[in-house]
């Protein structure tokens, strides 16, 4: 069976779905972090199948994904220096247990 | 550029006051007395280039300000606004020199918001742009909040919150009602979009949407005005205020409210003020009567003072729901009657505070004996809040008398039972105050008026005696202005079913205002 | 084969681009290279980076052209946008000075980040793209992330780092899904050419609302629209001071600006996709406006406080989308442009009220300040009216066009919930100037002085607010132009 726009469409759906319920569910920062990485690459699928499977497209949506690429890289390098800063102040990534905010 | 000058004058005065260093402590409030003073100086120039008796607007101006809306700096003065201008300029001199003992920390600020709140109260009477009128009119809502929180006695800052909010509540309104009309008499008239309030004048607008537009519209003034459901901001805010805070607040804030609806109300919604003008006087006549039998169980002095300003305010504006000449006259000088002689009960009430601390009039008694010459300007100003023949008070609400009597005989006695029962607390509280044993010990060692006080009094009195015996000048400079509101209003007075059962008075049977003066 | 063409690059059209990211390069070498750098050098250095970029802007005044393969738009409503954004870097730079000082944290860094979020806006607004606009997107919000974190000893500042991090990527994501929807049913990434598109034929597919949806769920969160408002009162809270203003302001400002590049395309408004916007940035619009304002009521802290207040003010802002007028558009940037001094400088009022180590930061802290500090209360005083909209303010102009964009509209119900909304702001703009006029202070504080680039920031954001107040014309002209060029 030829792999089409359609497949590849359900594939990143599922990626995107997942990726939000995790975002929703987990308390834990590196997680919730990771889930995120999983929507991203869920667009870049949809970007690359679009440019793969349609006609007339011009070759943005390719380079649109290396972008996203790179930005995912530099996003996670500072959310990852970010969480290990918290480790030291709170020792947790738990976010339920990150909230010092006086309301 | 004369009304300019006089305008911006105290902006500019309030600008250099901020430079004047904190240091120098007494100067602040000599040199916002002399700011004070030029606009009032300059008045004289401008009642000698005004042109009595004639209508439309003087001394006009325009310069663009926000070409890309239209928006100019357009003014202008009629009859109405000239009156009210020399009454804000002399009242604010006037309290200025009031607060200078009252007056004793942050001098500058108070001076400051004092003097651009000169400038709001005069530019909300020479504007006749739209926009620009509700630039003004927002101005003088900061200063003056300012003046009640920050010098204000006892709940000063739930007084001054409270004035805020009613004020501004009614005043967005008013903004929506204005951007309406902007967009439509874009629509309408296909020129360019302007807030010129004559723009909104030539527009013709569905009698149900006028409605709408104007009850939006007239909230701002009768909130500020106050009519009777909207009043309960203003016995707060007079009874916390320092006394130039009062005296402003009811010498001119409360006119301005007043000359909104004459100036800019009736002309462009003329069916709508017909069609509410059975609510509005209904609600008027009930200020009248409600605000007296407030004011008389009022152990407060400065309470009872603001209370019967909301009877007189409500008198004042059934004079001119009478839809005539004699009642529409009558509430005008009734705007400046009450500027004068409420403004100087303030006065009054405020000096002997800064004496006594206390406003409670059990504490009084018997003050007749010790301060004479306070007893008799109080007398004077108590007099004249009553409308008795030969002072002030007396020609406006006869005016409006009259002019309620070609209107209806119904409303007529009602009204008159206000004035009765208006003397009455009057007379009362002056009984209870002045005359009698001196009861309280600390009342003994009262020092009468000083010189500043004197000298702060007696204008008013003399003003007092001058519009009473000899009215005529001021009749005549409000009478354009008059007819063209009765111009305004008189066509669609016919057209209303609801009226067609009233007998409309005959402009050339009714006792004409000539006379009136005669009758002296 | 074909050989590869290279597309003609004109540098001239991005000189206010490169100038700000030679400046912030340089700063970088320098803080690396040269030992004990003095933090004023660098201030200067980043100040001279602004106002060549700045002037170098306003020579493309009449530009109008597109470049770099139509990645980059070069407007008047870009150049206008620019010069603003650079004024809100100026005074944040000014007040980072000041700030600095009390903490002592690297600033040479703290500087170069600033300058590189400011690139991120000035990108943002020229972007013809939609990857140009992710990609200016990204750069700002990474940037500020990090800002966010800077004070590393206060665990406020890391919580809500972290918050502003997760909640920021998460929408990013959002976006990037969203675009990739809009790229399968346009087949291109260019804006001027989905607007093209769009406006020849409806593609009626769900698939290219949904990616619309998302675009705007997206940018929802950035500019903190209700319900996509949660991060905001933490990070607010907990950002450095000048760096809560920056977000406030100028990241707030970004992201509409890229909304208007999106959702602002050319012809678009005759293409029934429009209602479908309109009417979810209505409810938008109108949630957020509520929840604000609501919630700026009940506030305590004086930055979450301001935060409650910009969400609100976000909602004022997004009017100008529902009414989709010209009137509307430019009443945004005019609006814009105000929000961005009167932000900056109640926010630099907050940071000259404290002193090391000890933040006045809660309402009540405010007590007495109109004695011990008159014109630090006078110029809270000047901002926080213009926040509320009384004349004769910035604020006051601005919400008055924005108000009468909806009205000429014909979105009555909203203009009325927007002046309703805007009476109960008054009640705690008001309860500020209450405490610093009308309540003395409980306990002595000696502040510390005010530094000249406060006094600096301070006045120049106060004359912006009365100049653009009582001399709105000026700009109104510039934006007017600019939006009847685009």
């Amino acid at each position: 069976m030829a792999v089409g726009l359609e497949h590849c469409l359900v594939v990143s759906i599922s990626l995107f779905l997942l990726g939000v319920f995790i975002v929703m569910t987990q308390r834990n920062g590196i997680r919730v972090l990771m889930g995120i990485e999983l929507i991203l690459n869920a667009a870049n699928l949809n970007l690359i199948a679009f440019n793969r499977f349609l006609p007339n497209t011009d070759v943005n949506g390719s380079i649109f994904a290396v972008f996203v690429i790179i930005l995912a890289a530099a996003e996670a390098a500072v959310a990852l220096a970010i969480v290990l800063a918290i480790y030291q102040q709170f020792s947790t990534v738990n976010l339920d247990e990150i909230s010092s905010m006086k309301h | 550029m004369l009304l300019t000058l006089i305008t911006f004058i105290p902006l500019i005065g309030a600008a250099l006051l901020l430079c004047v260093p904190r240091s120098m402590e007494g100067a602040h409030k000599w040199f916002a007395f002399g700011v004070s003073l030029v606009p009032l100086i300059l008045c004289i120039p401008l009642m000698i280039v005004f042109p009595y008796g004639e209508p439309g607007f003087h001394c006009a101006a325009l310069v663009s300000w926000i070409p890309s809306f239209g928006i100019d700096y357009r003014i202008g003065i009629d009859g109405i606004s000239f009156v009210l201008i020399i009454l804000t300029t002399i009242l604010t001199t006037i309290s200025i020199a009031a607060s200078f003992e009252s007056i004793k920390e942050k001098e500058k600020e108070f001076y400051f918001f004092l003097l651009l709140l000169e400038t709001g109260m005069l530019g909300t009477f020479i504007a006749l742009d739209m926009f620009l009128f509700f630039v003004f009119w927002e101005l003088m809502l900061v200063p003056m909040y300012f003046i009640i929180g920050v010098w204000g006695h006892g709940e000063r800052i739930y007084a001054s919150i409270k004035f805020f909010l009613y004020t501004a509540f009614g005043s967005a309104l008013m903004l929506l009602v204005i951007f309406y009309l902007y967009f439509e008499a874009a629509n309408q008239l296909g020129a360019s979009p302007s807030f010129h309030f004559e723009n909104f004048v030539a527009l013709t607008l569905d009698p149900g949407i006028q409605k709408w537009l104007f009850v939006g519209f007239v909230l701002a003034f009768l909130i500020k005005m106050p009519l009777f459901p909207f009043h309960t901001w203003l016995p707060y805010a007079h009874t916390e205020a320092p006394t130039a805070g009062s005296v402003l607040l009811a010498g001119i804030l409360l006119k301005s409210g007043v000359y909104g609806f004459l100036r800019f109300c009736i002309p462009i919604f003329p069916q709508a003020v017909i069609a509410f003008s059975p609510v509005l006087m209904t609600l008027a006549i009930i200020g009248v009567i409600y605000g007296a039998m407030v004011a008389m169980v009022q152990r407060d002095v400065k309470r009872l003072v603001a209370y019967s300003s909301v009877s007189h305010m409500g008198m004042l504006l059934a004079g001119i729901l009478a839809w005539n000449l004699q009642g529409i006259e009558g509430g005008i000088i009734q705007m400046v009657n009450h500027g004068l002689s409420t403004g100087a009960l303030f006065l009054i009430v405020g000096m002997i505070y800064d004496r006594r601390h206390t406003r409670e009039v059990s504490e009084f008694g018997g003050l007749s004996k010790v301060m004479p010459v306070y007893a008799t300007f109080f007398m004077i100003f108590m007099l004249s809040s009553i409308g008795l023949p030969g002072l002030n008070g007396f020609v406006g609400e006869f005016l409006i008398l009259l002019g309620l009597m070609g209107h209806s005989i119904f409303w007529t006695i009602l009204a008159a039972t206000g004035v009765i029962l208006g003397a009455a607390y009057m007379l009362w509280l002056y009984q209870r105050m002045m005359f009698g044993e001196v009861k309280v010990e600390a009342n003994r060692e009262l020092k009468d008026l000083n010189r500043r006080e004197f000298h702060i009094l007696l204008p008013i009195a003399i003003f007092c005696f001058l519009i009473g015996v000899f009215p005529y000048p001021l009749q005549k400079t409000l009478e354009p202005a008059a007819k063209q509101i009765v111009e305004y209003i008189q066509p669609h007075l016919t057209a209303e079913p609801w009226l067609a059962s009233i007998p409309l008075p005959n402009e050339n049977t009714s006792p004409s205002i000539n006379n009136e003066s005669n009758h002296e | 084969m074909t050989s590869i063409q290279i597309p003609e690059l004109s540098f001239s059209l991005i000189a206010p681009e490169l100038i700000l990211c030679t400046a912030a390069i340089v700063i970088l070498l320098v803080d690396l290279y040269v030992k004990n750098v003095e933090r004023i050098n660098i201030t200067l250095l980043a100040l001279i980076g602004i106002v060549l970029a700045f002037f170098s802007a306003g020579t493309l005044y009449g530009a109008s052209e597109l470049a770099f393969s139509w990645l980059i738009i070069r407007d008047d409503m870009s150049v206008v946008i620019d010069q603003i954004f650079l004024i809100g870097a100026a005074l944040i730079v000014l007040m980072s000075h000041h700030y600095s000082e009390r903490y002592h944290f690297p600033y040479g860094e703290y500087i170069v980040l600033l300058l590189f979020s400011t690139l991120g806006m000035l990108i943002i607004s020229a972007s013809a793209d939609l990857i140009t606009l992710f990609l200016g997107v990204e750069l700002v919000s990474i940037t500020l992330f990090v800002l966010t974190g800077f004070e590393k000893k206060s665990l406020l500042s890391g919580e809500a780092s972290l918050k502003y991090l997760l909640l920021g990527a998460f929408s990013s994501a959002f976006m990037v899904y969203g675009i990739a929807f809009i790229f399968g049913m346009c087949r291109t990434t260019n804006l001027i050419s989905i607007g093209s598109l769009l406006s020849e034929d409806f593609i009626g597919s769900p698939l290219l609302i949904l990616g619309f949806a998302l675009l705007l769920v997206g940018l929802g969160f950035k500019i903190a629209l209700a319900p996509f408002h949660m991060w905001a009162p933490d990070v607010y809270q907990g950002a450095p001071t000048p760096i809560t203003a920056w977000i406030a302001a100028g990241s707030k400002l970004a992201g509409f600006i890229a909304l208007v590049r999106v959702f602002s395309l050319p012809d678009i408004s005759f293409h029934p996709l429009a209602r479908t916007w309109v009417e979810g940035i209505w409810w938008l619009s109108l949630l957020t406006m509520i929840i604000g304002n609501a919630g700026a009521l009940v506030q305590k802290d004086i930055k979450r406080m301001l935060a409650y207040s910009s969400i609100a003010h976000g909602g004022y802002l997004s009017m100008a989308f529902v009414s989709h007028n010209d009137v509307g558009l430019q009443a945004l940037l005019f609006y814009l442009a105000a929000y961005l001094f009167m932000t900056i400088g109640a926010f630099a009022v907050v940071i000259a009220a404290g002193r090391h180590g000890e933040e006045r930061r809660r309402i009540s802290d405010f007590a007495g300040l109109a004695k011990r500090r008159p014109f630090l209360a006078a110029m809270m005083s000047l901002f926080l009216l213009s926040l509320a909209g009384m004349p004769p303010t910035a604020g006051f102009i601005g919400k008055v066009w924005l108000f009468g964009s909806a009205i000429q509209a014909q979105y009555y119900g909203l203009a009325i919930v927007g002046i309703l909304t805007t009476l109960f702001s008054f009640y705690y703009y008001l309860r500020v100037i209450v405490y610093m006029y009308m309540r003395d202070e409980e306990k002595e504080f000696e502040a510390e002085p005010l530094s000249v680039s406060l006094t600096l920031a301070l006045s120049l954001s106060a004359l912006g607010v009365l100049i653009l107040g009582v001399f709105p014309n000026t700009l109104m002209k510039v934006i007017t132009n600019s939006v009847i060029v685009l």
